[in-house]
């Protein structure tokens, strides 16, 4: 993440020939360079090509697929039309051709091509990865790639090779950070719900911060360290033992992970079909009241489980602190007591010191603090032999200092466990902790009661709705507890893993040899050790400047901002906005899209950010009035920043009867937008089918 | 407990001189129990329940000690093998009111003999005996947490001493 000012990039031009829906050549979309009208728009009914021409900038920039076919279907990169009439030695070329500009003049002009030759008739047909998808075993595919730029001396060059344009696109346009210019409007539905935003949340900072290399480096020096340890474990006679037990508790663990991976799968789909039942709950008036409320009373009483947990570490605390010294209260007032005794028989301060002893037994001519005068002989009677003697006796001046402190803090803790003053602190936590198990039980209560009315309620399309939000809402407690025990008998796996890889360690310190694979191991744990601290600073700190800048956005930004008094990401990445009382505050689908809209803000923020961004269905799953307020700040989205919205043709030209008015009647109002393209179907002279991208004008 | 930071550094200080040169404090290792009771609530494992998740060996030492302490009862533990684990004297002067604990209890055993301070060893062994006996205590206390309830044996030991 670099803090130099960036300076700003946007696409001019974009040429696709033979590529996904789009058959041969001509398919041409040119992009805002305004600075007032930023936007452009891109129409298409579903499943016209928008997301295509999406991946396809992707494509062109990394030379990688965006979205892999994970299907392996046979519908890939090259136009399948072109790709499937390919007569033998026959090639075809599909290519997508990008203007890169800055403010002044053209920057980049990148083109990528991939060229499919049938070499041989064949009706085998197997996945290929340079045109993502399953093709005939007789074609062979060409990739190539052509960079046009100014050298230093400001001279054109082409470049063609792959790494050397790589490094360059990355250099201004780094591929961690894709995913904020090349967004992808889906993932703005999942900021309704906070277990499917922290995940994306989480992905998004770790990209943006290179930790994914910190994460490997860990990784891997702790995987070389134990391969060593396995290996010579298995050679010791004393570490067999244990090597063996290793083994054994990595496979039961393995097992509890991913057990654990069902279940929290499991609880995603869960929490999914709740989003979805409430939503349509919300449609209904009284049902969207009823949500409304038992939203309210769900966040008072996390206020009241969060207040019970500080007040838990509270009792803690206090029990791990004073237990100790109340238990031995008597044998450190009888000590103080001792401590007395001793002083009054001068053996410990405030009485003479060795030290002071050894001053004047050093001094010259030898005197005395008296002022008398004496000399250096062994007459036990003379001040020489009497001090000698003296020294012998007493202790050393560190100790007769260290004594006095601790005196000093015996006393003190003596003070601090007065059992008048730990009655009231104690009692008191006891008093708090009643007082929120009750209001939890109240809240607790109350949602049930809210539950009980959400159940009577009269749903248009006659589905109990209520009933089946009760039944999904119990599955999710019940998987949630299951989770919650299976991670504690993790967490105990992990201890005994810890504890017998402790044991392993000690065994092999103890062998005589393999001291340069020790070595190895001890360094190998080392870097790891060095890097997960690194990790979890870096993530602390993104996580913080993620948290303000997400913040700043959405509380300016959002539909009835002036509830909200900021956002919140926690060290579990779940987002929560909250209220000026630090209560979370449910929001309304419109709210939600805009907090995902506001986490692209802020992270365009704080990485400087100034390229162009292309937002693949901004709108999508959002209607009625939600679909209204996300347009207004669409208009003022990101000022001065190239946006372009890949839209649906009914979303953007048509309202719904939700009350959702066109998006084109309310981005046009603000005169931010440029020009509206709209993609349509056609067909070639061959009678194939293909797109054509034409300017769109509505008066 | 509020003390000006000069004055903590004080005593911070001076309980690392003292303890300059003192062997380690040992626990029970070929006691299964108590090693793993030392292992599971404290390091660098967090356990969910544990009064100790998250603290040090130290902490739990000084506990038992004082549990054993207060029952009055000293216990030898197994010296046959060299199963001792131990726990650096260093940790436990990083908190000063460790270490004057463990001072105060041979001080009174001794009776005020300040030779201790020569001889080490013999407050250490003294504190490790009580240490020893008290572990049991604590383990009983650890076994009455619930999930619900985790510190109930040691809300209930803390209430009877504030009685």
């Amino acid at each position: 993440m670099s803090s130099e000012h960036k300076e700003r990039l946007f696409i001019k031009k974009l040429d696709i020939e033979n590529c996904g829906r789009f058959y041969g050549k001509g398919h041409s979309l040119q992009f805002s360079d305004s600075v007032e009208k930023n936007i452009t728009i891109v129409i298409g009914y579903s499943g016209r090509g928008k997301s295509t021409i999406h991946d396809l900038i992707y494509w062109c920039m990394y030379g990688e697929f965006k979205s892999p076919n994970i299907d392996e279907l046979d519908y890939g990169l090259i136009n399948t039309n072109a790709i499937e009439n390919l007569s033998e030695h026959q090639s075809v070329t599909a290519s997508v051709t990008l203007e890169l500009h800055n403010q002044h003049e053209e920057k980049y002009l990148i083109t990528r091509e991939l060229t499919a030759t049938l070499m041989r008739n064949s009706t085998k047909r197997e996945f290929n990865s340079l045109n993502n998808s399953r093709v005939s075993t007789g074609i062979t595919f060409e990739e190539s790639a052509k960079l046009i730029m100014k050298d230093e001396s400001g001279n054109k060059i082409i470049e063609k090779d792959k790494k050397f344009i790589k490094n360059e696109i990355n250099r201004h346009f780094p591929k961690d950070l894709s995913d904020f210019f090349l967004f992808d409007g889906e993932n703005l539905v999942k900021f309704k719900n906070q277990s499917s935003s922290a995940q994306f949340i989480k992905d998004g900072i770790t990209k943006i911060s290179g930790l994914e290399i910190l994460e490997s480096l860990k990784r891997n020096s702790l995987m070389t360290a134990n391969s060593i340890q396995k290996h010579i474990g298995g050679q010791s006679a004393n570490a067999k033992p244990f090597n063996v037990k290793e083994e054994k508790l990595s496979g039961e663990k393995k097992t509890l992970e991913d057990d654990m991976l069902v279940d929290k799968t499991d609880l995603k789909k869960l929490q999914g079909s709740l989003e979805v039942i409430t939503a349509k709950i919300e449609k209904n008036k009284t049902g969207s009241e009823l949500i409304i409320k038992q939203k309210r009373v769900e966040s008072e009483k996390n206020a009241a489980a969060k207040r019970l947990k500080s007040n838990g570490n509270a009792i803690r605390e206090l029990l791990f602190e004073k237990t100790p010294q109340l238990l031995i209260q008597d044998v450190l007032k009888n000590s103080e007591k001792i401590f007395e005794k001793l002083e009054e028989d001068d053996k410990i301060p405030p009485s003479i010191s060795r030290g002071a002893i050894d001053k004047i037994l050093n001094s010259v001519p030898l005197k005395c603090v008296c002022g008398r005068h004496f000399e250096k002989t062994d007459n036990e009677k003379e001040p020489w032999m009497v001090l000698q003697g003296i020294k012998d006796t007493i202790i050393e001046d560190d100790l007769s200092q260290g004594i006095s402190l601790g005196r000093n803090l015996i006393s003190r803790i003596i003070d601090t466990t007065s059992k008048e003053k730990l009655n009231k602190e104690y009692y008191g936590l006891l008093d708090s902790r009643r007082d929120s198990r009750r209001e939890i039980q109240e809240k607790n209560i109350e949602f049930s009661e809210l539950e009980n009315e959400i159940k009577k309620v009269d749903y248009d399309d006659g589905e109990d709705l209520g009933k089946m939000k009760n039944d999904c809402f119990e599955k999710i407690i019940e998987l949630s507890g299951a989770i919650k025990i299976r991670d504690g008998e993790l967490e105990d796996k992990e201890q005994e893993w810890n504890e017998n890889h402790k044991r392993l360690e000690e065994a092999l310190q103890k062998e005589g040899k393999y001291d340069k694979e020790k070595e190895k191991i001890l360094l190998g744990n080392a870097v790891s050790k060095f890097s997960k601290i690194l990790e979890i600073q870096i993530e602390e700190v993104l996580r913080v400047k993620t948290q303000n800048a997400t913040s700043d956005y959405f509380t300016t930004t959002a539909p009835e901002k002036e509830t909200f008094d900021h956002v919140d990401i926690s060290e579990n990445y779940d987002i929560l906005v909250k209220d000026e009382n630090d209560l979370v505050a449910g929001l309304s689908k419109g709210q939600a899209h805009v907090l995902g809209l506001s986490y692209v803000a802020g992270i365009r923020k704080i990485t400087h950010t100034n390229t162009f961004l292309i937002i693949d269905s901004p709108l999508h799953n959002i209607s009625g009035k939600s679909r209204n307020e996300i347009s207004e700040v669409f208009s003022e989205y990101l000022p001065g920043v190239q946006i372009v919205l890949l839209v649906t043709d009914t979303e953007y030209l048509q309202g719904d009867p939700l009350g959702a008015s066109p998006v084109i009647d309310i981005l046009r109002e603000n005169g931010h937008v440029w020009k509206e393209y709209l993609i349509e179907q056609d067909t070639t002279p061959e009678g194939y089918q293909t797109r054509k991208i034409k300017e769109f004008n509505r008066k | 407990m509020s003390e000006n930071p000069s004055s903590r550094n004080k005593v911070d200080l001076s309980a690392k001189k003292i303890v300059a040169g003192w062997p380690n404090v040992g626990y029970d290792a070929e006691n299964d129990a108590i090693r793993e009771f030392y292992a599971k609530s404290s390091g660098t494992v967090k356990s969910r329940t544990s009064m100790f998740a998250g603290k040090k060996l130290a902490d739990i030492f000084i506990f038992a000690m004082t549990l054993g302490k207060n029952a009055g009862i000293k216990k030898e533990y197994d010296k046959k093998s060299d199963r001792k684990d131990s726990i650096n004297m260093e940790y436990i002067a990083n908190q000063p009111e460790y270490l004057w604990m463990m001072i105060a209890i041979a001080m009174e055993e001794s009776q005020g003999d300040l030779k201790l301070f020569q001889e080490p060893r013999k407050i250490i062994n003294i504190c490790e005996q009580y240490a020893n006996y008290g572990i049991e205590l604590l383990m009983e206390m650890e076994g009455q947490a619930s999930t619900s309830d985790p510190f109930s044996g040691y809300e209930e030991k803390f209430t009877e001493l504030l009685e």
